[in-house]
């Protein structure tokens, strides 16, 4: 019978310590602000570039073979936007400062000169970022020169496309039809593809949405089975305090080993969840700042599976987090118990080692396997049901649940009898036969 | 029913037998000291009480009914190793421990205070249990271990660790709970203690109870019939004494030879003379019956 009271009151004092600690709120708090200055530090280098890429450059052209027929400057596009982009950033109203940012827009001129001399002063002037030169018998050899200042000069292979562009515009015009030369220039303006549903459906098949169907529902897995495994850090790092700072005996002498656990189950646990909630409100607050980006390029949050994944991962957490309580309580200090509790972090980790056959195959053998073991099956289900809903039925899912839940129990308690042989053990670590022989006997 | 009673209980770990079979009862109100040699079976003993282990056979009566986890809400323990959270105020681990123990917040936070100021810490409450000296700890700790007012208080070695003074204080605080009609058991290696305070005994060796029943009535068991004798001047000759030993310029014991009854002795002293003083039966001390037990002399 286990007394509420008791279980209350270890969560509390493991919930308020925890929260407490500096470690806990400078990786919860901490984390997404570092994260947010990692990316400014990361993107100093890229400002700086991409302020001196915009700046307008020059480059000279010496047309021998006459046939771009410069009389004055021409202005060029460094490149285009793909139509998807430029559709999603629309509706975000970000195309003007994404252009601006990634050059999209033209910045380059051409300038035309007659002679080589004055090519060079304007280049030794620093007028000019270097200059081309087209010899008379161009058509036939199709060797363009480029003419730099010594030195690295990498800037100047971004002016090889916008060259061929205009010398494509020079040639075609007046020869063939003005969507002839459009399509030279671009054979394909967009790629679209479809998707045969089981039904004759057709569907479109959005890259994006593919992409996020894969890439969101790997996230969660990994932001949830890393809160997992942190709050159960934290559980065998609480444990090892109280055996190093020996206070498991007036702990035990107060409450049930498995009243201990369940407290300190559920109050790390709590921590944890405390921890991963604010984690997916940074990323929720993202998510709905670009909303309409995300609704444009058709990523779907995959909210059912999330949901799902969470009351598995709840049932996860306490289903490891017991059994690691259990064996790392069977250490003397805080690295003998991560060592001896690794094996069911590894276990639960085993779908994403195995990922790209989920993914390729989401209802495959490997996939129902993983399913009905307990350390994989909250990541598996999850996988399952963001990659194909479908395919999932609904009893394999609560199927797989049943099974999880009934062996969080036996975790539990085969957890809380270790937890009791563990909690007392001094000096040498005994044998495993002598640890299961007290744990035997201390039901 | 008993308020306390161990009944056959057997303990082993492996091969190693801890506890043999150990039967005695604990009254209510009284201390009682649990002694022993080390590895005698002490700790598992108390730990069985605690439900901490479980015996492999035997039972326990407690406040007169059939032991179980509840009772133990009634029941203070002070480990032999023990310790607190370190990183926590004191007047926390103090809370938690009286919550533990079914006290709600506020109560405990209340006779936290309370105990804190019994034990002369009133100004530590805020403190982090890091900052305390180790005698310090100690009282913390015995303050936990009392502060929900427990029926029955079992402390291992509380005396370990604190000056006179401080020993003097846990002293006192036994002997109010002897007063107000609570049980303590002592176990304790230090046998002036057990004299001071201690109604009855048990000791415990190589997992069996070898000695049990009240102080007084041990020492008279296994001392040896020796009287003491202060004179004013030398010691006569006297009839039926097996050998004098002088204790100091004025101070002798005598060992009575045979059937010698004291008073016998004391005639024959005044008979010759001799300027008595004083004159006394020689109890032994808990510490001799300690040592002549374990080492097998008794």
């Amino acid at each position: 019978m286990i007394r509420l009271s008791k279980v209350r009151t270890v969560a509390s004092f493991e919930f308020l310590t925890t929260i407490k600690r500096k470690g806990y709120l400078i990786t919860t708090f901490g984390m997404p602000i570092f994260m947010l200055l990692y990316g400014g530090i990361v993107s100093i280098p890229a400002h700086f570039i991409s302020k001196k890429e915009s700046q307008v450059k020059v480059y000279g052209v010496i047309d021998r073979a006459g046939i771009l027929g410069l009389d004055e400057d021409v202005t060029q596009s460094a490149g285009e936007m793909s139509e998807e982009i430029r559709a999603a950033l629309g509706a975000a109203g970000q195309v003007e400062s994404f252009e601006r940012a990634l050059r999209w827009k033209g910045n380059l001129i051409f300038r035309p000169y007659d002679r080589e001399d004055e090519a060079r002063e304007a280049l030794f002037d620093d007028r000019i970022k270097g200059y081309y030169r087209l010899k008379e018998d161009f058509l036939e050899t199709g060797v363009a020169e480029l003419f730099l200042l010594e030195g690295v000069n990498l800037g100047a292979k971004g002016s090889r496309a916008p060259l061929r562009n205009l010398l494509l515009d020079r040639l075609l015009e007046g020869n063939v039809r003005e969507e002839i030369v459009e399509r030279v220039r671009k054979p394909i303006a967009q790629w679209k593809e479809w998707m045969v549903t089981p039904t004759g459906e057709i569907m479109e098949r959005n890259v994006w949405s593919v992409l996020a169907r894969i890439v969101v529902p790997i996230l969660f897995a990994i932001l949830l089975l890393m809160s997992v495994m942190m709050s159960a850090g934290y559980l065998i790092q609480a444990t090892a305090i109280e055996k190093e700072n020996k206070v498991v005996e007036v702990l035990l002498s107060s409450a049930e080993p498995h009243e201990i656990l369940a407290g300190k189950l559920l109050g790390l646990g709590t921590a944890g969840l405390l921890q991963v909630i604010v984690w997916f409100s940074m990323v929720i607050a993202a998510a709905v700042a670009f909303a309409s980006t995300l609704t444009l390029l058709g990523i779907e949050v995959p909210w059912a599976a999330i949901a799902v994944g969470l009351v598995f991962f709840v049932a996860a957490y306490l289903f490891v987090g017991s059994l690691m309580l259990g064996t790392g309580s069977l250490g003397s200090n805080m690295r003998e118990s991560q060592q001896m509790s690794v094996m069911w972090s590894l276990l639960t980790a085993v779908p994403l080692m195995f990922v790209m056959i989920l993914i390729e195959e989401p209802q495959g053998t490997l996939a129902q396997i993983l399913t009905w073991i307990p350390f994989t099956a909250s990541t598996t289900v999850m996988l399952r049901m963001t990659l194909d809903l479908p395919g999932i039925a609904w009893w394999e899912i609560a199927g797989s649940f049943l099974v999880l839940v009934a062996s969080t129990w036996l975790a539990i308690r085969f957890g809380a009898r270790l937890f009791r042989v563990g909690l007392l053990l001094t000096g040498a670590r005994p044998k495993l036969r002598e640890i299961l022989r007290q744990a035997r006997l201390s039901a | 029913m008993s308020f306390l009673a161990f009944d056959r209980i057997k303990k082993s770990y492996g091969d190693t037998v801890a506890i043999r079979d150990v039967s005695f009862e604990v009254q209510e109100g009284e201390v009682f000291g649990l002694l022993g040699p080390n590895g005698a079976g002490k700790t598992s003993l108390i730990r069985i009480l605690m439900d901490i282990i479980r015996p492999n056979e035997g039972t326990i009566t407690l406040f007169g009914e059939s032991h179980s986890r509840d009772h133990l809400d009634r029941v203070g323990y002070l480990p032999e190793e023990r310790g607190l959270y370190t990183k926590h105020k004191v007047l926390e681990v103090l809370t938690y421990f009286g919550m533990l123990k079914g006290l709600s917040r506020a109560e405990a936070r209340s006779r936290s205070r309370h105990w804190l100021d019994k034990v002369g810490l009133a100004e530590v409450g805020g403190w982090k249990v890091e900052r305390l000296s180790k005698g310090m700890g100690q009282k913390v700790q015995i303050a936990s271990t009392l502060l929900f007012e427990p029926e029955l208080c079992v402390l291992d070695e509380p005396f370990a660790g604190l000056d006179p003074v401080n020993v003097r204080l846990v002293q006192d605080l036994i002997q109010d709970r002897r007063s107000a009609g609570q049980t303590t058991i002592l176990s304790t290696h230090q046998m002036n203690m057990v004299e001071a305070l201690c109604d009855r005994v048990a000791l415990i060796h190589k997992g069996e109870v070898v000695i049990y029943g009240e102080v007084s009535d041990v020492r008279h068991r296994y001392s040896l019939p020796e009287v003491r004798v202060g004179l004013d001047g030398p010691l006569p000759r006297v009839e039926g004494v097996e050998r004098s030993t002088r204790e100091n310029d004025s101070t002798w014991r005598l060992l009575l030879a045979g059937d010698t009854q004291p008073t016998s002795i004391l005639a024959d002293l005044v008979g010759k003379g001799a300027q008595v003083n004083r004159f006394e039966r020689v109890l032994a001390s808990m510490e001799e019956i300690f040592i002549r037990v374990v080492e097998g002399q008794a």
